[in-house]
Order: structure tokens, then sequence, then C-alpha cells
């Protein structure tokens, strides 16, 4: 995508307080799971253009919250939590799904039938 | 001072939808808001990935049972920018007074909600009334009243005869002339009372919060994704509606001048409405990954769609409005507010629950 950078773990918190000083709003996070790696797409907004940074980490990896510096991902991040299963610091699931839900439902190995006691 | 718990839905007679917020209250004020959604979840992102594209037009009007205008729009919008194909002028006029008839019945329904809320049934009754002509006028041109799926990829589904525009106008006179006969609410003392200094968001907290739509726009935020000119608004004369009162009231005042807008947008594309054809045909592979936003009655309707060139959908990420109010919500409730605000402060940012959870 055009205005993309690449971030890992380390980096994502100094890119998106770049975003936070450049004034850009935090539009959404979108989580994508690729195969053997899952991805998370930042995307930001000036109202004129969208900025995105992607950050790409291995099952199991915790990965930063950027909720100390945008509040708005809150709900966002756990929404993430809740349908991929990866792990985010701090952030627990149970937004969206229950204790009896699917686990997970949104990863390629999830079935498309879910069975719910 | 004593501290309570209330909890506040999710089935409560103001709320259409379920959304519960645990409130913590001292004596009646409310010192702290917690959200819970979660009751209506239906998985509708994982269906996207295993329909047909073209069948996933009628996912996505179902998101929303109030929004399918918008979420169809940025649905094929995303698509088509995949295969690297535009709809036809025709059809971005058509998909235009689609959005603007659903803008405008959106926002008839949620101020009957809101009369509703605050205990004014016969306003409630007229508003609602009213929305009912706007559905007639989007069933004659599309031939269903909620579900209408009138995009396709590459256009849309339907043409709109010299006699339906002809017929669209005379409603638009109607919705006019009946919105004005009960425009003096905004000027009624209860409403006043109800709504004006109630569920304060400021500028800087819409910014830091991401709140959209009028939401935004009512807090002084210049945010309207029309603007960018998608569809047939790049032709189109419009300025977006900012007030900034930062209250309820500021979102109810928003909303009414939208409407307004709204009539006229429809008024602007009946005189513009070029011809042509409505659907641009293509078999081209769906590749690479599209961000489609479109000004939902809401605010910014997000979605991101992947291909991966196969004759299905690898991701389709929707972010609904509401999803993106609902953090600038618990601000507003969280300063102190009066337990009986809590619902009108709620509704004054149009919840739309369904579309929400997905």
């Amino acid at each position: 995508m055009q205005n993309e950078i690449q971030v890992n773990s380390a980096t994502l918190i100094g890119e998106t307080l770049k975003m936070l000083e450049a004034k850009m709003r935090f539009a959404t996070a979108t989580c994508l799971d690729i195969g053997d790696h899952f991805e998370i797409i930042y995307h930001f907004d000036n109202g004129n253009e969208m900025k995105h940074l992607r950050l790409s980490f291995k099952d199991g990896e915790e990965v930063p919250s950027i909720r100390a510096l945008y509040a708005c991902a809150r709900f966002i991040e756990s929404e993430i939590v809740d349908l991929f299963g990866v792990k985010i610091s701090g952030v627990s699931a149970g937004l969206l799904l229950g204790s009896d839900s699917p686990v997970a439902p949104m990863r390629k190995s999830a079935p498309a039938k879910s069975e719910v006691n | 001072m004593v501290k309570s718990t209330i909890t506040f839905g999710p089935q409560h007679p103001v709320f259409p939808e379920p959304i519960q917020f645990i409130l913590k209250v001292v004596d009646e004020k409310v010192v702290l808001a917690e959200p819970q959604i979660g009751y209506v979840h239906r998985g509708i992102e994982k269906a996207f990935e295993l329909n047909d594209p073209k069948d996933n037009i009628f996912l996505a009007e179902r998101i929303c049972g109030i929004c399918p205008a918008p979420h169809t729009t940025a649905y094929v919008r995303g698509v088509e920018s995949l295969m690297g194909i535009e709809a036809p002028p025709r059809a971005k006029y058509i998909r235009t007074i689609m959005n603007e008839l659903n803008r405008i019945h959106s926002h008839i329904l949620w101020a009957g909600l809101l009369g509703d809320a605050i205990g004014f049934e016969s306003y409630f009754m007229q508003t609602w009334n009213y929305r009912e002509k706007v559905l007639d006028a989007i069933e004659k041109i599309s031939g269903h009243r909620v579900t209408y799926a009138m995009n396709a990829i590459g256009g849309v589904r339907r043409d709109m005869t010299n006699e339906q525009l002809r017929g669209l106008e005379k409603t638009m006179d109607y919705v006019e002339s009946s919105l004005e006969n009960i425009e003096d609410v905004m000027k009624d003392y209860t409403i006043k009372k109800r709504t004006q200094g109630i569920g304060i968001l400021t500028e800087e907290e819409a910014r830091r919060d991401g709140a959209v739509g009028p939401t935004a726009r009512a807090s002084g935020i210049s945010q309207d994704l029309r603007t960018s000119g998608y569809d047939a608004y790049g032709d189109l004369k419009f300025e977006p509606v900012v007030v900034n009162n930062c209250d309820s009231y500021g979102r109810f005042a928003v909303r009414w001048q939208e409407l307004k807008q709204s009539i006229d947008l429809i008024r602007q594309c009946i005189v513009k409405m070029p011809s042509g054809e409505i659907l641009t045909k293509s078999n081209n592979p769906m590749n690479g990954e599209a961000i489609s936003r479109v000004e939902a009655p809401r605010g910014e309707l997000f979605y991101y769609i992947k291909g991966n060139g196969s004759k299905k959908l690898e991701r389709v990420k929707v972010r609904t409005p509401t999803f993106a109010n609902i953090i600038p919500t618990v601000t507003m409730l969280s300063k102190g507010c009066q337990v009986a605000d809590v619902s009108v402060i709620v509704l004054s940012m149009d919840p739309c629950i369904s579309c929400t959870e997905r």
C-alpha cells in the first residue's frame, strides 16, 4: 500500500509516536493471518492522506500495545486479540467473544463453521 | 459519598440494540462508564472470505439494516480498486443518490429515537411517519425498502428512469416541507434542557478518542469523507456541516442540517445526472490490497480488502463508525453526568451495535 512503513515490535511505539506528533488520527488496525506469521496494519489519517504501519510477528510473540498513545486503540486491539488469538501486551480477550465462543475464529486454521456450546 | 454500580443495558427501553454500560455512580452522578459489547457478533468478516465476492454485496448490506448503501458502496469500491475498474459516471450518481437517501432516513430515524428517549412520543411518531416516505422512494427505485442491493461490482444493478427521478424530486419536496413543520423542536425548551451542555466532548477529546461523523463534526472537527470527491461528490457543491457546541444538542443540530444538505445533494444529482451505461463488466482478478472509505450517516466507514488473485477474497476488514464512537461516548459519560442523561448521551452518537459487532 502507499505510505506504508514496515515496523517490528521494537520500533512500533516509536513510529506510532511520530504519527501522534504529526496529529494523525488512528482510524483502525487490520490483522492478517499470513500463514507462517501474522501482520497488523495500523491505519492513520490526517484528513488528506492515510499512512500505515505494518507490523509483522510470529505466532506466540507478544507485541506492544499502542493504547498509551492512542486511547481509541483499546477496543481495536481487544478485537484483534479476540478474533485472531494473538498476544498484545496488557490486552485481554472477551470484547466480542464469550467463554463458550469459538477460539480465534478469524485464523485461517479455524473451521468455517464452529460448534457453539 | 457512597459509590454504587448501575448496569445500563444491554436490554434497556431506550436502546434499540444491545450494548451495556457499567456505570460507577456517586449519588446521581456518573463518574466512570465501562462499555461492554459482544451480544450480537455474527462473524461476518469470516463469512466474507468464504463467499463469492458478488454474493458478498448482499452480506455487506446485512451488516447494518440502517446503512446498507454505504456498506455496499465501500465494499464494491474496494473490490473495483483491486480489479482496476471504475463504475460509469451514471452509476456513480445513482450510488450517490442511494447513499444520500440512506442518510436522510437514518438521520430521521435517529431524531425519532432521541424523541423516544426523552419521552417525546408524538415527535417520534411524526419523524418516523416522514421516514416512511423516504423508504417508499427507495423501494420505487430499487424494489426494496431495507436491503436494496443497488450496488454491483463495476456499477449499479438498476438504472433510474426519468419518471423515477421526477418522483424522487417530489419526495424531496415533501420531506423538506415535512421537516420544516417540526423544525421548531430544535427551539423547544425541554429539548434544549435535555441536550444543551449534556454529553460534552471537546474538540481535543474528539481528536484524541478518534471520533468520526456527526459526533466529530459537532465538536468542531471538519471531517467528512465526501469532500474527498468519491462517486459523484466531486461534482456536487457542499460543505461539511460543522458546529462548535460540543454537546448532544450540537450533534442534533449537525444531523438536522445534514438532512437539508442531503436533500440538496439529491436535487443536484437529479439535475446533473449523466446518461450512459450503469455497469462496467470485468473479469479481472482481484489482486492486492485496497482501502475503501465512505461517509456513512454515523461517520467514516472503513473497509480493508485483500485479494490474492483467486476467486475469493483473502480478507475483508470492516470498521464501522459506531465502533470508533464508543470510546468518545465513554469520555462524554465519565464527566459526572446525571444517570437520567445517560440514555440521551449514548443516543446522541447514534449507536448502531449490530453494525459495530458485525
